[in-house]
């Protein structure tokens, strides 16, 4: 036999500690290119842009199959994309002003539909959209040793930890197998373009992926995370080295760190301290800014720096 | 009847191109053609379409009307005999990279492209690194090879830059800007390199904005103010008289582009 807490671990923790884990992990490492580019703003965007599209598909399917949600998702991206783009080229607008123009408005549309829709849908509410829904991934565990030998104890696994471990492990075989090219296109652009190396389709598969992601994590974790992880640990990696391959290692360290760290501080650290457990989501969040913090406060590459002078400045 | 082969033909060779930003024209039918072997200064006041010109030759900006042709072929078919170096403020000397790291992106080829160094520990990714090691230390920057580029001063990340250039060891170079931020010591240092590489056969097409240099170090240059104002040699093209009208407010065109 196994001893009761093993099973109830297996059974409550495993499959949420997987999710929140991977997700972070894969969050961290795509993020970790869009803070290089300077556009983590982008990342952010994304994340709130996606919850109206999000939401009209499970309206028209009634489910939270990832399938039509990522369609969902990718179609609100696209469209807030090109509404960005649209407002850039006619409008005369900066840059970062349209971004914050369109996914501000995305996101609140997302939120009216939810509420809107809120009486008929226990599955799908504002909280499970900000927060995920980690606790609903439990897991009908064997209770005896013979029977995790059994491949169809395995079977009644939930699918989201599985499909985020899966992602994290397609990131990053893409991420390094085209290491010196995703290096090039993302330090110097227009050299990339003049070897003929396609810095555009580079950086839009790079969103795709991030997209991708979001979405999966949006559906098991919630969006607060999703966008924390997204920035906070590669922002705390660039603070402590000045390579690239051990800034993007370290980013996805941090960010599996803060998913594990966070998870047993919400279920088991938080009701010993105040007697009650809190939102796993929101701590691993919390947790990722705070290691930011420490970073910037502690680095000494963040007190003194040498800098290069600039012309003309 | 004999053809004439693709290297009797100049290195970069400008018909009738004009260049348009959102309707408004940034570079007007502008024909030239870079004789091989010589350094070529591309002068002009702000705006006057100067990085425009090696943007559009190159293909990554789309031209309204006209072409450029590589030693008689579109830039695609003849990217691997062309280095280009884009302005330095183009990207950020704080990214994460070693001087050594960036100059290694010169000597790349297809497949290098893909997978880490530390899987490819072949003889010839050994080679590149050699060879990315000795670009540097050319320049004068070997003790800097592995430092992270944000600790390099402005005339330092400057070389890298050409360094990276000389890695690719191309037949033309197209230099934006190259000594922006390079102090004179080292601005003699780079033009004797780059008049060694024309000696050898290999061109310079470089944007320069100090008319003083640009007189008494190229062969060549290209006065543009939106239009070309003259072409031919330096001495000549930068006369007074032609310099005044490229340089009179009102020549250019009416928005401000670089």
């Amino acid at each position: 036999m196994m001893p009761p807490e093993l099973h109830e671990f297996l059974t409550l923790d495993l499959m949420p500690l997987v999710a929140v884990t991977a997700s972070a992990a894969t969050l961290a490492l795509l993020g970790s290119f869009l803070v290089l580019r300077r556009q983590a703003m982008l990342g952010d965007a994304m994340a709130h842009s996606v919850l109206p599209g999000l939401v009209a598909a499970f309206l028209v399917t009634g489910s939270r199959d990832a399938g039509p949600m990522f369609l969902g998702a990718t179609a609100a991206a696209a469209l807030s994309g090109l509404t960005i783009a649209a407002i850039i080229r006619h409008g005369r607008v900066e840059r970062s002003a349209a971004i914050g123009l369109v996914y501000t408005t995305m996101f609140a549309l997302g939120v009216l539909l939810l509420e809107l829709n809120g009486g008929a849908n226990v599955d799908l509410d504002v909280d499970c959209v900000l927060s995920g829904q980690l606790e609903l991934m439990f897991w009908n565990a064997p209770t005896t040793w013979a029977e995790v030998l059994d491949a169809s104890s395995f079977a009644g696994m939930p699918p989201q930890p599985l499909r985020l471990v899966g992602l994290l492990i397609a990131s990053a075989a893409a991420v390094v197998l085209a290491w010196p090219l995703l290096r090039a296109v993302t330090f110097d652009a227009a050299f990339a373009r003049s070897r003929g190396l396609l810095p555009a389709a580079t950086s839009a598969g790079l969103m795709a992926l991030t997209t991708l992601a979001i979405v999966l994590s949006f559906d098991a974790v919630g969006s607060i995370l999703a966008i924390a992880l997204l920035t906070c640990p590669p922002a705390t990696a660039r603070l402590l080295t000045d390579r690239m391959g051990p800034y993007v290692m370290l980013s996805v360290g941090l960010g599996g760190a803060a998913g594990l760290l966070g998870y047993g501080l919400a279920t088991r650290g938080a009701p010993l301290l105040l007697g009650a457990s809190v939102d796993a989501s929101g701590a691993v969040a919390a947790l990722s800014g705070l290691g930011l913090i420490v970073a910037a406060v502690g680095s000494r590459r963040g007190r003194s720096r040498p800098r290069a002078p600039r012309p003309g400045l | 009847m004999i053809l004439r082969s693709s290297e009797d033909r100049a290195p970069l060779a400008l018909r009738s191109l004009s260049v348009a930003y959102r309707g408004v024209p940034a570079l007007w039918d502008v024909s030239w053609e870079a004789r091989a072997g010589s350094m070529t200064a591309i002068v002009g006041p702000n705006g006057a379409g100067k990085s425009t010109l090696l943007n559009a030759a190159m293909g990554a900006l789309r031209p309204l009307a006209g072409e450029a042709f590589f030693w008689g072929q579109p830039f695609a078919e003849a990217r691997s005999r062309v280095a280009y170096v884009p302005q330095r403020e183009s990207v950020d000397w704080d990214f994460p990279v070693t001087a050594l790291e960036v100059v290694e992106m010169g000597s790349a080829r297809r497949l290098d492209w893909l997978l880490p160094a530390w899987v490819r520990r072949g003889a010839a990714n050994r080679g590149h690194r050699r060879e990315a090691r000795g670009c540097l230390e050319e320049l004068g920057l070997g003790a800097f090879a592995d430092r992270p580029i944000g600790q390099l001063s402005g005339g330092q990340q400057q070389r890298v830059f050409l360094a990276r250039a000389l890695a690719q060891q191309a037949d033309l170079l197209l230099l934006d800007e190259p000594f922006a931020g390079v102090d004179s010591e080292t601005e003699d240092a780079l033009f004797q390199r780059l008049r060694r590489l024309c000696s050898e056969g290999t061109t310079v097409v470089a944007v320069h904005h100090d008319l003083e240099t640009a007189r008494s170090r190229f062969d060549d240059a290209v006065l543009l103010s939106g239009s070309v104002v003259a072409t031919g040699p330096a001495t000549e093209v930068l006369s007074e008289e032609n310099v005044r009208r490229a340089f009179a407010p009102g020549s250019r065109s009416p928005r401000q582009l670089a």
